[in-house]
């Protein structure tokens, strides 16, 4: 019986062809998104590396984050070091780790951060070669930035000030030494050269005279609590935020309010693709309807032949559902396939590392209400199917 | 064999048609005669299953067609009766052979492609059991029509006008090939026809 319905799916191929089309474009966007959202969630995540306050110069909070966090947006500006000195006692009763972080400077486009070696700890990341930077100048550089900047162990470079790759000619006139490669984690450390505080200091402070008078400065300071749960840290960035210069903000919160906004634009997209497999339900419902008029005869000689009305009714039924089923399918191959294409492609522009290989809760559910589709929109024609009359067309009318 | 008593149908409560008694033996043959319009095709109905008649019992086999149920009276079509009609319908989108394995299949016997082979080859269709049926010509059609009915060698095989389009030589194939594969089977065959051409061919008949 199935065989016949999955004979009768594709006899008329132009009909069948379209809905499954429709069906698997609706499909494939839909888990496309999901597909988008969740590696894009999960890289974040990733890169949250247990962080839970960053402090730095006022400004907007998200772009603290996005700067000193996952590395792709500019710094809010600078707070003295000064000013956060207390957060940095290992013995303060709420924080457990409290890391500098300076960033403002590229190697060929790769981000230079000052930091302490507290820092790869937050990725929990092992060096593959090397030893860790101890003195300044010495520097620490991530997987991709040894791959794609040709640095080796020894190798010495310039910095270039400001967060791009420019001409070169704001280059600082001290070399840093390259100490150690960390291992790759999929994480952004992999695009990071890591050195100590001391060596951005360093750096700054032959070029320009403020630098010289200035204190001692960094970029954030990124903090972890000791117990996340205790009321105090509650208030930690109110009183940092109301009572300082300077801001505080808790990613996790803010990361929130970023899939906020961008969820806007996905739910669009979504509710735009779901009509599109609603259309595509449509579209199986007419082909299937249009299918019954001419095969009037072809029903009532199964049912001449013995086939009950309750067969003839699954046989419908299971073209119905072939079509979404193969259409679900086909829609699957072409997001998995897009996503594998499109995760090299941000791989390279964004150096965040998506794949297209894993199949997500959220698509099982979108499989099962494509199929449902599918079959509802089958259930008409099935009962008419159902109560198709031998007697009228039978014989030789 | 096959019998019927006191048979009656009435359409839409109002026109009734009453049919006299009839008996054919194991592999018995006849034909029923009658104008258009005196109720040939349903009596063919009810005889096959396709309709309930208003009044009256029709045993076959030893089966009381009233007793069955809706589902129980579809198998027992499938399992003792073939039908064949003066215009020819296939499942278009299977091929010869899968069209006669279909009827094995909702007979509940497995399709046998030996079986197909044979009953094809006995109608000198064995090389055209992978061609779609409606590229077939008209008579070809017929003769798969025929082994169709034939495959799961019912008990009874009833013909609707097999030859009222034929010319006289294709009336005479038809009805040759009708006649010798039905009595191999062993099947009883009932000919309903207006066409008077097969009145020397089948002896025992019925007016209505």
């Amino acid at each position: 019986m199935f065989r016949i319905a999955w004979k009768n799916a594709w006899f008329n191929k132009f009909h069948s062809v379209l809905s499954l089309l429709l069906f698997a474009l609706g499909v494939g966007l839909i888990s496309f998104l999901l597909q988008v959202q969740h590696r894009l969630q999960q890289n974040f995540e990733k890169n949250l590396a247990g962080v839970d306050l960053i402090i730095g110069a006022k400004g907007s909070p998200l772009q603290l984050i996005l700067c000193n966090l996952y590395h792709i947006d500019n710094p809010t500006g600078n707070i003295k070091l000064s000013a956060v000195q207390a957060f940095m006692n290992p013995a303060h009763p709420l924080i457990s780790a409290a890391v500098p972080v300076s960033v403002g400077d590229n190697y060929r486009g790769f981000r230079i951060v000052g930091t302490t070696q507290e820092f790869p700890g937050l990725y929990s990341a092992g060096l593959e070669q090397g030893t860790m930077f101890g003195k300044a100048m010495e520097a620490c550089i991530g997987y991709e930035v040894s791959k794609n900047a040709g640095l080796k162990i020894g190798d010495e470079f310039y910095s270039e000030h400001g967060l791009l790759q420019g001409d070169g000619e704001n280059s600082h006139g001290q070399k840093f030494r390259v100490c150690g490669i960390f291992s790759p984690g999929g994480a952004v450390l992999d695009q990071l050269i890591l050195t100590p505080i001391e060596s951005i200091w360093m750096v700054h402070s032959d070029h320009k005279e403020e630098h010289e008078n200035s204190e001692k400065s960094i970029t954030a300071l990124l903090l972890k609590y000791r117990n996340r749960a205790n009321f105090q840290v509650l208030n930690l960035p109110r009183n940092i935020n109301e009572h300082t210069d300077m801001q505080a903000a808790v990613p996790a919160i803010e990361m929130n309010r970023l899939y906020v906004i961008l969820g806007t634009g996905e739910k669009m997209l979504r509710m735009l693709a779901f009509s599109i497999i609603l259309v595509s339900g449509v579209s199986i419902f007419l082909a299937l309807l249009n299918a019954l008029k001419e095969r009037k005869n072809e029903l009532a000689l199964m049912r001449v032949m013995g086939a009950s009305s309750g067969r003839l009714f699954g046989l419908i039924m299971a073209e119905a559902g072939i079509l979404a089923l193969v259409g679900s399918i086909v829609g699957f191959a072409i997001s998995h396939g897009a996503m594998f294409l499109f995760g090299n492609y941000v791989k390279n522009a964004y150096r965040y590392s998506f794949e297209g290989l894993t199949f997500l809760p959220g698509e099982l559910v979108l499989f099962a209400v494509a199929v449902l589709i599918g079959l509802v929109s089958g259930l008409i024609p099935a009962l008419l199917a159902y109560r198709t009359r031998i007697t009228v067309s039978s014989g030789q009318n | 064999m096959i019998e019927t008593r006191n048979l009656s149908f009435s359409y839409d409560n109002k026109t009734t048609l009453r049919f006299n008694d009839l008996m054919l033996g194991e592999g018995e043959q006849c034909l029923v005669l009658g104008k258009s319009g005196t109720g040939k095709t349903t009596l063919l109905h009810l005889l096959g299953g396709l309709l309930r008649p208003s009044t009256g019992k029709i045993c076959i086999r030893d089966t009381d067609l009233s007793t069955l149920k809706k589902k129980q009276l579809d198998r027992f079509r499938g399992n003792n009766i073939g039908f064949v009609f003066q215009k020819h319908y296939f499942v278009a989108a299977l091929n010869v052979g899968e069209n006669i394995a279909l009827a094995q299949t909702l007979a509940d016997a497995k399709p046998s492609r030996k079986g197909i082979l044979e009953m094809l080859d006995a109608l000198q269709m064995a090389d055209k059991i992978n061609r779609m049926p409606y590229t077939l010509s008209q008579g070809e059609q017929q003769r798969v029509a025929i082994a169709r009915a034939l495959i799961n060698q019912p008990a009874i095989v009833l013909a609707d006008e097999p030859t009222s389009a034929l010319d006289d030589d294709n009336c005479t194939a038809v009805m040759d090939l009708l006649e010798k594969n039905a009595a191999q089977c062993n099947s009883g065959l009932i000919v309903v026809t207006h066409d008077n051409r097969l009145k020397s061919r089948i002896s025992q008949q019925i007016q209505l």
